[in-house]
C-alpha cells in the first residue's frame, strides 16, 4: 500500500509544477462556468415548465459541478494518454518492469494526479461559484455520503474504461483518431453538460447501457438532490456493478495482451 | 511578396506531398473529426429539442452558427494548425533552422506542415450549412454565396491572426502555450455553439474587442440568417473582413517585434 501512495505523491509533484498555467486554467475553468451558468438561466427563464420540477438552483448546481468534476475525471488525459505515450517511446518497459502489478501502479498513477486536480482545480472554483451563484447545499449526511462514495465509484469506473481504452495502443500506437470517438461519446453519454433526463426516450436505453451514466449523472444528480433515498441506492449499486464487471474485463484483456506482448526496440 | 509567395507554395506543395504518405491515419482521422463535432451538436439538439430555441435561436440557427465556425476554423486548421507549436520550435531549437536559411521566417514557419484533420472539418461544415440552409429555409440572392465565401476565409484568418499575435510573445517569453489555450477557450467555448447575445455585456464586448472571435461566426450570421435588424450590433455584420486584415496586421507587427528581441534557448 505504501508504494500506492509513492508513486501517488510523484504524480502529484508533477501535477503541481506550474504556477501561471495553473492561474491560467482556473481563469479557464470559470469561464466555463459562466458560460453553462448563463446558459441554465436563459433557458430556465425561457420556459421553467420544461425542467419538470427541478428548481433553478438545482439545476445551476448540476452544472456548475459537472464542469468541475470534469477536470478530474478527465477523459483528454489520464491513464490511456500516458500508456499511448510510453508505447510509442518505447518505455512501456521501464513500466512493466517495475516490480509492481501494472494496473495498481497505473491506478496509483491516476489517483495522484486525481487528488491533485481536486485540490488545486476543483475547490477553489466551486468555493468561488459558492460565492457568486444561487447554489443548492446538500445538508443531510446521508446524500453527502452518497455523494463522496459515488464520485469514488465514479472515478474507479472512468479509470478502467479509460485504461482499457488505452489498451488499443498496444495494438495500433495511436490513439488520435479514437480519441475523438470516445471524447464525444463520454461527453454525450455521460450527462456532464446536460442532465440525462432531459434526453429524448429512444435515447434512455442506450445511456443506462453504457457506463458513463454512472460516471457523471450519479454523483451530480445525488448531489443536486434528483437522486433521492431508493433511487440513490439503485444509482450506488449500478455503479459498484460497473466498477466490479469493467474491473474483471479490465484484468482478462489485460493478461491477454501482457502475454502476447512483444516489444520492439525501446 | 511574389518571392514570398513562391516559397510559400513550394513548401506547402512539399508538405502535402509528405501528408498523403499516411493513408490510414487520414480516413481515421476524419471519421473522428466528423464524430467529435457529431457529438457537440447532438448535445444541441437534445437541448434545443427540448427548449425549442435558445435566446431566440432555433436549432437549425445554432447549427448554421456552430457550421460557419467550423468552416473557418477547419481551413485555419489545415494551413495553420502548427503555429500553436512555435513555442516548442523554440525550446527545441527547431525554430533556429528557419533563421539560418535566407528566406522570410514567417514564411518559412506558415508554411512548415499542413494538417489533414482540418479537411475533416471543412468537409463537414459545408455539408451541415447546406442542410441548415435548406432545414431554415433560406433564399439568399446570388451575392450572399460569394459573401459567404469571403467570410469563410475571414474566419480562418481572425482565428489564425489572433493566434499567431499570442504565440509570438514566446520569442520573449519562450512560453505561451498556456495563453493560448486560455484564450482559445473563448472560441471553442463560447462563440462556438452559443449566440454570443445571450451573454452578458462584459463577455459579449470580450470576443468582440479584446479576442474578437465572435467575427468568426456570430456577426457573420447575423446577416446570412436575417437577424441584423433583431439586435443593436447588426450593422457589424459586414466587418468580419475588416476585423480579419485588422488582426492580421497586429499579429505580423507582434511577431516582427518578437523575432527582433529573440534569443535562441541554445538547445
Amino acid at each position: 500500500m505504501s508504494l500506492f501512495w509513492i508513486f501517488s505523491r510523484q504524480s502529484f509533484y508533477q501535477q503541481s509544477a506550474y504556477r501561471l498555467n495553473f492561474w491560467l486554467e482556473i481563469a479557464g475553468v470559470m469561464l466555463q462556468i459562466y458560460v453553462v451558468y448563463k446558459l441554465w438561466n436563459v433557458l430556465f427563464e425561457q420556459t421553467p415548465q420544461s425542467f419538470g420540477g427541478v428548481s433553478l438552483p438545482q439545476m445551476i448546481t448540476y452544472a456548475v459541478l459537472g464542469m468541475l468534476i470534469g477536470s478530474i475525471l478527465n477523459t483528454g488525459e489520464g491513464v490511456h494518454t500516458y500508456i499511448q505515450q510510453q508505447v510509442r517511446m518505447g518505455q512501456i518497459t521501464t513500466d512493466l518492469m517495475k516490480p509492481v502489478d501494472f494496473i495498481v501502479h497505473m491506478m496509483a498513477r491516476d489517483f495522484g494526479s486525481m487528488i491533485t486536480r481536486l485540490v488545486f482545480l476543483l475547490v477553489p472554483p466551486l468555493a468561488i461559484s459558492y460565492l457568486l451563484f444561487d447554489m443548492v447545499i446538500p445538508t443531510s449526511p446521508l446524500r453527502i455520503f452518497g455523494f463522496v462514495v459515488a464520485l469514488a465509484q465514479a472515478w474507479v469506473i472512468l479509470f478502467f474504461c479509460n485504461f482499457m481504452f488505452g489498451l488499443i495502443s498496444f495494438k495500433t500506437l495511436d490513439l488520435m483518431g479514437f480519441s475523438f470517438t470516445y471524447f464525444a461519446l463520454v461527453r454525450f453519454a455521460s450527462g456532464q453538460i446536460v442532465p440525462l433526463w432531459m434526453y429524448p426516450d429512444v435515447l434512455q436505453p442506450v445511456l443506462n447501457f453504457l457506463p458513463f451514466k454512472s460516471v457523471f449523472y450519479t454523483p451530480l444528480a445525488i448531489y443536486n438532490g434528483v437522486l433521492t433515498s431508493s433511487s440513490m441506492w439503485t444509482a450506488l449499486l449500478t455503479q459498484t456493478a460497473w466498477m466490479i464487471g469493467l474491473f474483471v474485463v479490465a484484468r482478462l484483456i489485460w493478461g491477454r495482451i501482457h502475454n502476447s506482448l512483444i516489444v520492439q526496440g525501446g | 511578396m511574389r518571392e514570398n509567395m513562391t516559397i510559400y507554395l513550394t513548401m506547402i506543395r512539399a508538405a502535402v506531398l509528405t501528408r498523403l504518405e499516411y493513408r490510414a491515419d487520414f480516413v481515421m482521422g476524419i471519421i473522428g473529426v466528423f464524430i467529435l463535432n457529431a457529438g457537440t451538436l447532438a448535445t444541441s439538439w437534445v437541448l434545443l429539442s427540448r427548449f425549442q430555441n435558445l435566446h431566440g435561436w432555433t436549432f437549425w440557427e445554432i447549427v448554421f452558427l456552430y457550421n460557419m465556425w467550423l468552416l473557418g476554423h477547419g481551413i485555419r486548421a489545415v494551413f495553420f494548425r502548427h503555429i500553436n507549436m512555435l513555442e516548442q520550435f523554440i525550446v527545441e531549437g527547431t525554430f533556429d533552422q528557419i533563421l539560418t536559411r535566407p528566406a522570410n521566417p514567417l514564411v518559412q514557419f506558415l508554411g512548415r506542415e499542413v494538417h489533414y484533420l482540418g479537411v475533416g472539418d471543412v468537409l463537414l461544415s459545408v455539408f451541415m450549412l447546406v442542410l441548415a440552409y435548406h432545414n431554415l429555409g433560406l433564399n439568399w440572392p446570388w451575392w450572399m454565396f460569394g459573401w459567404l465565401i469571403v467570410i469563410a476565409l475571414s474566419s480562418a484568418v481572425v482565428e489564425m491572426a489572433i493566434t499567431l499575435l499570442l504565440v509570438s510573445t514566446s520569442f520573449l517569453t519562450t512560453r505561451s502555450r498556456a495563453l493560448v489555450n486560455s484564450a482559445s477557450l473563448f472560441s471553442w467555448g463560447v462563440v462556438q455553439q452559443y449566440p454570443v447575445d445571450m451573454f452578458g455585456k462584459l463577455l459579449r464586448n470580450i470576443v468582440t474587442i479584446l479576442l474578437p472571435f465572435a467575427f468568426m461566426n456570430y456577426y457573420p450570421s447575423l446577416v446570412f440568417l436575417g437577424k441584423q435588424d433583431v439586435v443593436p450590433w447588426g450593422f457589424l455584420t459586414w466587418y468580419a473582413p475588416v476585423v480579419a486584415l485588422i488582426l492580421l496586421f497586429l499579429a505580423i507587427s507582434m511577431w516582427n517585434y518578437g523575432i527582433k528581441r529573440y534569443q535562441s534557448s541554445g538547445s
